[in-house]
């Protein structure tokens, strides 16, 4: 069991810190936090291979023949095939939280490539998500503190000047995966919250 | 080509203790301390919440609700304590947190303390809300306390 251990450069408050941003979509993702919008999770939505880590998920791996699917706290499921097929045609994708993912293992590295997921959160706050011509590359290894280490290359001529590079490092949890109860408990409504108690306490 | 070379044992990860909505809601410029009774207390996925009977002058009482981070995160801060059932009904607790803005009884989780003086932190920094709005060694004055003491 691994949890996070740090991380960098990931997140709208890391954005004005070394996130490449385009003029265009840096001007959008300041209106969306001027407005307060809200990212997808907040609505027990998917956040996409990005977003999901980031909110604090726990997750698990589970590695089968030709296929690494990933189990997240919130309910989301990420495939990531490693039976060598290629990326599907992105016409088929258009409303993808979790995109596309292949992968190939280079020694005990695995290198995970992602296309398609119009619907995943990039950022922390603000609501913003990639777009259909988003394109992640995640290299994902164990370092030498024993920690899972995922190094990540994201590009995209829409949102970024150049490609967006950043890491991020886990260690082992002491809890168990948790039933999703993202719809049981959405106490958040915006910016609000309901405060009542649980029925029958 | 070894999973196993991945990581060792079950694969299990979490991410950081981050909010997953606005909030807003709360004011950080504020700390108050709440003393009562648990009524509730779930540790779950998005926030973990607890909610207290307080006792009021009048020989009544109402309730205040506090919302947490998500299991993941409140392990990160204090992995001996933050557990499911830590916070059992029936047990008293003073609660440090930023209250709501609008008035409710209600606020986001800073820290709570257990009957023998533990202090559960909510953030993996274990600043208390008093040390961080009030100064290192604030007095009893500046902090707003509410119920039994």
């Amino acid at each position: 069991m691994i949890t996070r251990e740090s991380g960098d450069a990931a997140g709208a408050e890391a954005s004005g810190n070394g996130v490449p941003l385009t003029p265009a979509y840096a001007k959008k993702e300041q209106a969306a936090i001027a407005s307060n919008a809200q990212e997808p999770l907040t609505y027990c939505l998917p956040a996409g291979p990005i977003g999901a880590v980031e909110h604090g998920l726990v997750h698990q791996y589970l590695f089968t023949p030709g296929l690494i699917t990933i189990i997240m706290e919130d309910g989301e499921i990420r495939r990531i095939f490693t039976d060598g097929r290629g990326h599907l045609p992105l016409a088929q994708l258009q409303s993808r939280y979790m995109g596309d993912s292949i992968a190939h293992w280079e020694g005990d590295m695995l290198v995970v490539d992602t296309v398609g997921f119009p619907n995943g959160s990039l950022f922390q706050a603000g609501g913003l998500t990639a777009t259909i011509n988003t394109h992640l590359v995640e290299r994902i290894f164990k370092n030498k503190k024993g920690q899972l280490e995922i190094d990540n290359v994201v590009t995209d001529p829409a949102i970024f000047t150049k490609p967006w590079k950043f890491t991020r490092t886990f260690q082992p949890a002491s809890i168990e995966l948790g039933e999703p109860g993202c719809r049981t408990n959405l106490r958040d409504t915006g910016d609000s919250i309901d405060l009542t108690p649980p029925e029958g306490s | 080509m070894n999973p196993k070379n991945l990581l060792a044992a079950a694969l299990l990860s979490a991410g950081t203790a981050q909010a997953h909505h606005s909030a807003v809601m709360f004011d950080h410029s504020q700390c108050v301390v709440i003393s009562g009774t648990v009524r509730a207390f779930l540790f779950e996925y998005p926030h973990s919440w607890l909610w207290l009977t307080v006792p009021d002058s009048q020989g009544g009482s109402s309730t205040w609700a506090f919302e947490f981070p998500a299991p993941a995160g409140l392990v990160m801060s204090d992995p001996t304590h933050w557990k499911p059932g830590a916070l059992p009904k029936g047990m008293k607790v003073t609660a440090y947190a930023a209250p709501m803005r609008d008035g409710r009884q209600g606020g986001l989780m800073n820290s709570v303390v257990l009957p023998n003086g533990y202090r559960m932190h909510a953030a993996p920094d274990s600043v208390t809300c008093e040390e961080k709005y009030y100064g290192a060694h604030p007095g009893d004055e500046v902090l707003k306390k509410i119920g039994a003491q």
